[in-house]
């Protein structure tokens, strides 16, 4: 279904990524890992279209996506929350929803009540706290905020940047199960996570990206048992 | 002795009806971009100098003449946008307060160019004597500043606070780039934002022109004491933004009668200055913790 | 490794510029010279109105370029050192110099109050509240008729008299002017590479690490900007002699605004560069006097333009060009020296005294308890932060801080380095209660700190930032930066050695006067401990130090840490890394939601209930 073909990127002169290729079928969660600066949230900002890629291809359901901006193919069903959650924090939690819903839903306000009541059914929290600046949240709800506001754009495919960042473990299991349940409901997931042990446990396939290309890639279980894996990013010593 | 009173009063809310309109322009881009647009002053000389051109050498009706003063007003900010904020991207503040002095500057050599160095002025929006209120003679052109200015003022927060595109205005000034990511087309909500902002410069540039003379070099100077009025009031808050400027037309025309005419912008300068220093997010805003 | 500190040293002196840009000035002096002897005498008065403004510049380029105030009033510091002393002159017939003197003195006073009243203030507000002080001013100099002579213009003013000679020539007082010029830029040059110099640009660039630095931002920035209203003063006084009748107009808001485009399209952080933009502004109007209708419109025009595609103006882009041809004879040199067998090791970091000897352990009499925290408090918008935590922390003690995002632990630290001020509750810092106020007194305590993300001055040099740390350890004075005194001279060499030496053991001393943006984000973090670590503090707070490492470099710092507590630093730590944590700690202090729910060794804290519950969550005892 999503596509990437030889994609390379950077920031001005600095290349980044080099001849990326990977691929996420429907209900399926693929993981990206990587040592720190190896070019993982790079990734994800070029295929959200904040970063202007410099060659290769990105295809959903077979059409060109490459050159792009974020806010058409945030229209287009690619939504990425970005790491640091990206929410508005001087708005409610209502209002960010809302916002979500920006690119589809001038007006329909009946619709967006409805999409809404069903992201307050995947996080109740949220429902309780609907009218409260988002900014006064904790780490996790603002999280489900920034889940919560990526689903109202009816996406097809989400892209997560290290959604367990700065989380407590109790809380990043919460958001774990979310996302598996997000996949279940029939979404594609592409996440980046720093936390190799529990991304593989959730994922069903894996890239290693080191230094901007792709090293190794294959099943979430077979990379989980693969030595060199282990090596580098579950931490054994 | 009361009727005195009551005149100046009123003088006061007309000129600060102005500065009302320009300062809410000046926050509205605030907003939406976190840029202060030095340059937004010369959005009311274009647009009073257009308007008032186009009625006296060119003839048009006094209603068409303020219509294209205004959409001049707004056509002017929106190739702004485009043609120079857009390019300078996210400049820290320290530049893109430099650019827009810079441009204040252009544009008033552009004007003296185009209008020449004379003050130009519109009729009067309804012929007619002033009329008694109180004891106080009030121009009816004044009572035109007041009513247009209170329903602008109403469109604006209702947009602003109820609809979608005032919910993204918001978004876009927080955070751009998730503005983005959650389907705003940033960049036309800004475009769209500055050509209403300028345009608001243009109706309130139209409406003062028959009672004050405005020539190329009134920008800048309205413009900074609008920035004056916003900080004044709390630039956070559209309310505090509009009392900001209807206390700094009050505080003038009170200091005139007090003082001496020639202080008046120094005295609202004196009057920023001690304000900034007890309460810097001004009467109506928000205190913030760092 | 005495090969790379030579390296050092000779880049350092590559790249403050040392002699080359003083000869630039001296060269563009010189070009207008020749220029006016062959033309007319209206040449020359232009030439001596472009000096006299430079000396404005010098001033503006320190408070603007170094100290990134963004101040619209050295037009109004211009006009009051212009009237003060033709308003005494004319009215009372105080000889000019007197008159100057006593210019200066009053701009320094009002200066020191305006600074008082918005220098706290920044961005917009500053520049506002800045352009009305200017607005003021001109409307009071043309309001008040009886001394001023009003918008009409001072008249009356007795001529420049110096050494019984009268100066009536506009040679004269190009000569003045361009002596009072090269004085003042070499009083810029000594004041910008001082103690007090590098307080200024870190003051600028991030005004929260420099105070955590131990630097007294608020002080610094009046200090420069009073010495930039000197400029300003030094200046107006001159300029009010040269043309013998001055009016408000001379001095009003447009005037200022063109100041600062002069500065910007010169190029400001040069002090020479705006030189260039002042004559070029001047000249310009003079080569085409057939577009004068289009001046205003070409100068504006030309400001936005430099600001977009010229941000270094035209001295930048020199500087730029020269420096191509010197980077590329430096890396040469660099990679011949570079010893492939020395690795860095970078665990050796520990502090040392000036001598280089270690500094030694703290003795039993002074261990015991540095902090102790009681009872403290921190709530925003009624949502508590910290709620009623107690602690000790005793010398020579490595502390964690652990506990789930939102738990309170950066409140924490902020609360103990005085950035916020606590709703309840009581510290005391070494058995004296801690001073509330300004947070550089509790860093001049020996309280040092690091960021999540690294906050290094971008405007510095490697070197130069780790000086910077060093300022509280540092004597001189504002008077031994002007002069450079041998005591100043001698004290700023062994600064430096010491600060080499820090680099040395991160094995980045071959950097040391290159910019931040050459460092990797592990060398940043390396590099901001360093510069705490040249505080020589007692205390030292590091906030999540191992985030964003990779494991060779967890495992670096975690070595680093245990050197700094054996000699003799007592540290406190946030940090999300278990394995670190647990690893390397002595005790741990557990916060959730703002509350303290354990505190013990790190075996304690594995064992604990609340904690497992709370924030490790279910099978953490393998953590």
């Amino acid at each position: 279904m999503f596509e990437v073909d030889r994609l390379s990127s950077g920031y001005g002169k600095l290349m980044v990524l080099h001849d990326i290729s990977l691929s996420v079928a429907e209900r399926e969660i693929v993981v990206i890992l990587g040592a720190n600066g190896a070019g993982k949230s790079t990734l994800l900002r070029t295929l959200s279209g904040l970063i202007a890629a410099t060659g290769g291809s990105v295809r959903f359901d077979g059409e060109e996506l490459l050159g792009k901006e974020a806010y058409r193919l945030a229209r287009n069903g690619i939504c990425h929350v970005p790491e640091g959650r990206g929410i508005f924090a001087d708005q409610s939690v209502q209002d960010n929803l809302e916002l979500g819903a920006f690119g589809w839903a001038r007006g329909r306000r009946a619709r967006i009540a409805a999409e809404i009541d069903q992201v307050y059914g995947l996080f109740p929290v949220l429902a309780e706290r609907r009218h409260q600046r988002a900014g006064t949240l904790s780490g996790g709800q603002q999280q489900m905020v920034a889940i919560g506001r990526a689903l109202m754009a009816r996406p097809k495919l989400v892209l997560l940047d290290e959604p367990s960042l700065g989380l407590a473990p109790l809380v990043v299991t919460a958001i774990f199960d979310t996302i598996r349940r997000l996949r279940d409901s029939g979404l594609a997931i592409l996440l980046v996570e720093q936390n190799a042990q529990a991304a593989l446990s959730l994922a069903d396939r894996a890239y290693v990206l080191s230094t901007g290309k792709i090293v190794m890639s294959g099943t979430a279980t077979d990379l989980a048992a693969n030595h060199q894996v282990q090596q580098s990013y579950l931490g054994g010593i | 002795m009361n009727g005195f009173w009551l005149q100046v009063l009123f003088g006061g809310l007309t000129s600060g009806s102005i500065y009302a309109l320009v300062a809410v322009g000046l926050a509205l881009i605030y907003r939406a971009t976190r840029v202060i647009n030095f340059a937004h002053g010369e959005f009311v000389v274009i647009g009073a100098l257009t308007a008032a051109s186009l009625v006296d050498p060119i003839g048009l009706p006094l209603a068409a003449a303020a219509v294209l003063g205004v959409v001049a007003a707004g056509a002017t900010g929106f190739l702004f946008e485009r043609l120079v904020l857009r390019p300078m991207g996210d400049k820290p503040v320290f530049v893109l307060i430099l650019c827009t002095l810079g441009c204040s500057i252009a544009f008033r050599g552009a004007e003296m160019l185009l209008w020449g160095k004379d003050p130009l002025r519109l009729p009067s929006f309804s012929s007619g004597t002033s009329w008694k209120i109180g004891g106080a003679a009030i121009l009816p052109q004044a009572l035109w500043v007041l009513g247009v200015t209170a329903v602008v003022m109403m469109i604006v927060g209702f947009v602003l606070q109820r609809t979608a595109y005032g919910k993204a205005v918001r978004a876009c000034a927080e955070n751009s780039t998730a503005a983005s990511l959650a389907g705003i087309d940033v960049k036309s909500v800004i475009a769209w934002t500055h050509l209403a902002s300028a345009a608001l410069g243009g109706v309130a540039g139209v409406l003062i022109s028959p009672i004050a003379a405005i020539d190329f070099q009134s920008g800048l100077l309205l413009a900074i004491k609008a920035l004056t009025a916003a900080i004044i009031g709390g630039l956070d808050r559209m309310s505090g933004v509009v009392l900001g400027g209807l206390l700094l037309g009050v505080i003038e025309a009170f200091s005139t009668v007090f003082i001496s005419s020639a202080m008046k912008d120094a005295f609202a300068f004196a009057i920023l200055i001690l304000l900034l220093m007890v309460r810097p997010q001004g009467l109506l805003g928000l205190r913030r913790t760092q | 490794m005495n090969a790379r500190l030579e390296i050092a040293r000779t880049e350092r002196q590559t790249e403050f510029g040392g002699r080359s840009s003083a000869w630039l000035v001296a060269a563009i002096v010189l070009a207008i010279v020749p220029a006016m002897l062959l033309y007319d005498s209206y040449l020359m008065e232009t030439c001596a109105s472009i000096v006299i403004f430079s000396i404005v510049l010098v001033g503006l380029d320190l408070v603007i370029g170094y100290g990134e105030l963004l101040a619209f009033s050295h037009g109004a510091f211009f006009a009051i050192g212009a009237y003060v002393m033709g308003v005494l002159s004319a009215r009372y017939g105080v000889p000019l110099p007197m008159g100057a003197a006593l210019a200066i003195v009053a701009n320094a006073v009002i200066a020191a109050l305006i600074g008082v009243a918005t220098l706290r203030l920044q961005g917009y507000y500053l520049a506002v509240a800045t352009l009305g002080f200017g607005i003021i001013v001109t409307e009071t100099l043309g309001t008040l008729v009886d001394f001023t002579g009003g918008w009409s213009g001072l008249r009356g003013m007795a001529p420049l008299v110096l050494f019984q000679h009268r100066v009536t020539e506009d040679i004269e007082f190009y000569g003045i002017g361009v002596a009072v010029l090269l004085i003042g830029i070499a009083i810029g040059r000594n004041v910008i590479h001082s103690r007090f110099g590098r307080a200024v640009r870190a003051s600028g660039n991030d005004a929260l690490a420099a105070e955590m630095l131990g630097v007294p931002t608020s002080q610094v920035r009046l200090e420069l900007f009073v010495i930039g209203a000197i400029y300003a003063s030094v200046a107006g006084s001159l300029y009010a002699a040269f043309l013998r009748v001055i009016t408000p107009a001379n001095f009003d808001v447009v005037t200022s605004i063109n100041m600062v485009l002069m500065l910007f399209l010169g190029g400001k952080e040069t002090l020479w560069g705006p030189v260039l933009g002042a004559t070029i502004l001047r000249v310009l109007p003079e080569v085409a006097e057939g577009l004068n209708d289009y001046k205003t419109l070409i100068q504006g025009a030309l400001f936005v333009a430099v600001l977009m595609f010229f941000p270094g103006g035209i001295a930048g882009f020199l500087l730029v060009q020269f420096r191509k041809v010197g980077r590329r004879e430096m890396n040469a040199s660099i990679a011949r020296s570079r010893d492939p067998q020395t690795s860095p090791d970078v665990a050796d970091i520990s502090p040392r005294g000036a001598s280089g000897a270690p500094v030694a352990p703290y003795s039993k009499s002074t261990a015991g308890t540095v902090l102790r925290v009681d009872g403290l408090s921190k709530a925003f918008g009624g949502v508590a932060a910290l709620d009623d935590v107690s602690f000790d922390l005793r010398a020579g003690q490595l502390k964690a801080v652990i506990g789930p995002n939102g738990a309170g632990k950066t409140t924490l630290f902020n609360l103990l380095t005085g950035v916020l001020q606590p709703n309840a509750g009581s510290i005391e810092l070494f058995g004296r209660p801690f001073s509330i106020g300004r947070p550089h007194k509790i860093a001049r305590e020996g309280v040092a700190r690091t960021f999540q993300t690294p906050r290094l001055f971008a405007n510095m040099t490697i070197l130069e930032n780790v000086l910077v740390g060093r300022h509280t350890k540092l004597r001189a004075n504002l008077i031994d930066a002007i002069v450079r005194t041998p005591a100043d001279r001698k004290e700023e060499r062994t600064a430096a050695q010491n600060a080499e030496c820090l680099l040395e053991r991160l094995g980045i001393a071959h950097l040391a006067c290159a910019h931040i943006e050459s460092l990797s984000f592990g060398q940043r973090r390396l590099l901001e401990i360093a510069r705490c670590l040249a505080m020589e503090p007692r205390i030292l707070l590091l906030d999540e130090p191992a985030a964003g490492l990779n494991d060779t470099e967890k495992l670096e710092l975690s070595r680093l840490l245990l050197n700094l507590r054996n000699a003799g630093i007592t540290l406190l730590l946030v940090e999300h890394d278990m394995r670190l944590v647990m690893s390397i700690t002595d005790e741990i202090l557990v916060l959730d939601h703002g509350r303290k729910i354990a505190e013990g060794t790190p075996e304690l804290i594995r064992r604990d209930k609340a904690v497992l519950e709370a924030y490790l969550g279910a099978g953490a005892s393998h953590v």
